[in-house]
């Protein structure tokens, strides 16, 4: 949701490492970070900053998964990936390795998907190293989310030939 | 003229008696007949205070009490074989750079042999914000950091902290609460060992930067 970013983050872990020189905070062991909406479930997330200045958030598992509503009302955009990265300044979420991407019925995989939580917007990329399979990405169009497209230009055809 | 002397003398036996109880080097006192059951202390030291310095006389703690008592545990052969003292309101502050942390509880035990510190019932470990320079503007809001928990083992050379015990972090960034923990106060980290749950205050005022 728009003020998920303004929540507090709660988080419950099996252990925890804070690391005050360094400036993280380190939990391990069925980790699960909520704020707001946004729920992250992960083997070991770490949280980059101190005192009141958060930077980016990291979560790994095999896989880490997300979950947030975007908007009141909507389906939960889901995410799921090894690694994930959200940079909490610009409010954007890096997915990387066996990346998985979902919302509203349409769903992406690949290795490097960024989501633009602000705007709603993904971007899918392969890794530029790989081979084969690795280098491509999927999406997944379901008929019904096809279909409401079809229609859509009919729709306009029609109102603009209207006196 | 008397009245100095005789408040040189009593100043005298102060420092001697904090001296016999913490001069672990060498054993200063030497050891009195038999000791009736360990329980009676042989030595005590009302208001104590003590600071340890390292071997480049930097001063690394301080520690004072209100009660120190001092007992002995007699061997088979009624010989001692080790020494402890039970203390009352120990009040310990470490020395980093910048910002001393202060560890405090109501009971307190120190085990000579094996220099370790338990202290228990309302152990408190905070450290203080940082000294304000002249003009600098004064924090939003204290950026102090407070621990709790109920019983600690410390050991002051090594500057560890351990506890299996609940324990409570408090930051002006939110509240941590975990079962277990280890506090290094040297490499300045903290391990929580079971069941953290933590909440991090995001700021009013959302200056969230690099």
């Amino acid at each position: 949701l728009p003020d998920d970013r303004l929540q507090d983050l709660s988080i419950s872990a099996d252990s925890a490492e804070l690391d005050d020189l360094n400036g993280t905070t380190t939990y391990a062991g069925s980790v699960i970070v909520e704020q707001g909406s946004m729920k992250i479930r992960a083997e070991k997330v770490v949280i980059y900053g101190r005192k009141d200045t958060y930077s980016r958030v990291v979560a790994t598992g095999t896989p880490a998964r997300l979950s947030q509503v975007p908007k009141p009302g909507q389906e939960p955009v889901t995410a799921r990936a090894n690694r994930m990265e959200y940079q909490i300044t610009s409010e954007t979420l890096i997915l990387l390795d066996n990346a998985a991407f979902r919302q509203e019925g349409t769903s992406l995989s690949g290795n490097r998907i960024e989501y633009d939580v602000k705007k709603a917007v993904v971007r899918a990329g392969g890794k530029a190293d790989a081979e084969g399979d690795d280098r491509r990405v999927r999406m997944v169009i379901p008929p019904k989310a096809l279909s409401k497209e079809d229609e859509q230009p009919a729709d306009n055809n029609k109102s603009s030939n209207r006196p | 003229m008397r009245k100095n002397r005789f408040y040189l003398l009593f100043i005298a036996m102060g420092i001697a008696s904090i001296v016999m109880l913490w001069d672990s080097s060498e054993n200063v006192i030497t050891p009195p007949k038999a000791e009736p059951a360990p329980q009676i202390p042989y030595a005590f030291a009302e208001n104590a205070a003590t600071r340890y310095f390292n071997d480049n006389g930097v001063l690394e703690y301080a520690f004072t009490a209100n009660l120190l008592e001092h007992f002995r545990v007699l061997g088979d052969n009624r010989q001692p074989v080790d020494e402890y003292t039970m203390v009352d309101h120990p009040h310990f502050t470490i020395y980093q750079e910048d910002t001393p942390w202060h560890v405090e509880s109501v009971d307190g035990k120190l085990v000579r042999s094996s220099e370790q510190i338990a202290l228990w019932d309302t152990v408190r470990i905070w450290q203080e914000p940082p000294e304000r320079l002249p003009g600098e503007e004064a924090p939003a809001y204290r950026e102090a950091s407070e621990l709790t928990t109920e019983k600690l083992d410390i050991n002051p050379v090594e500057k560890v902290a351990y506890t299996d015990e609940p324990v409570k972090i408090l930051t002006p960034y939110g509240v941590i609460n975990a079962v277990g923990m280890t506090a290094n106060f040297k490499n300045r980290k903290i391990e929580l060992h079971h069941k953290v749950h933590a909440i991090h205050r995001i700021p009013e005022d959302r200056s969230l930067n690099e």
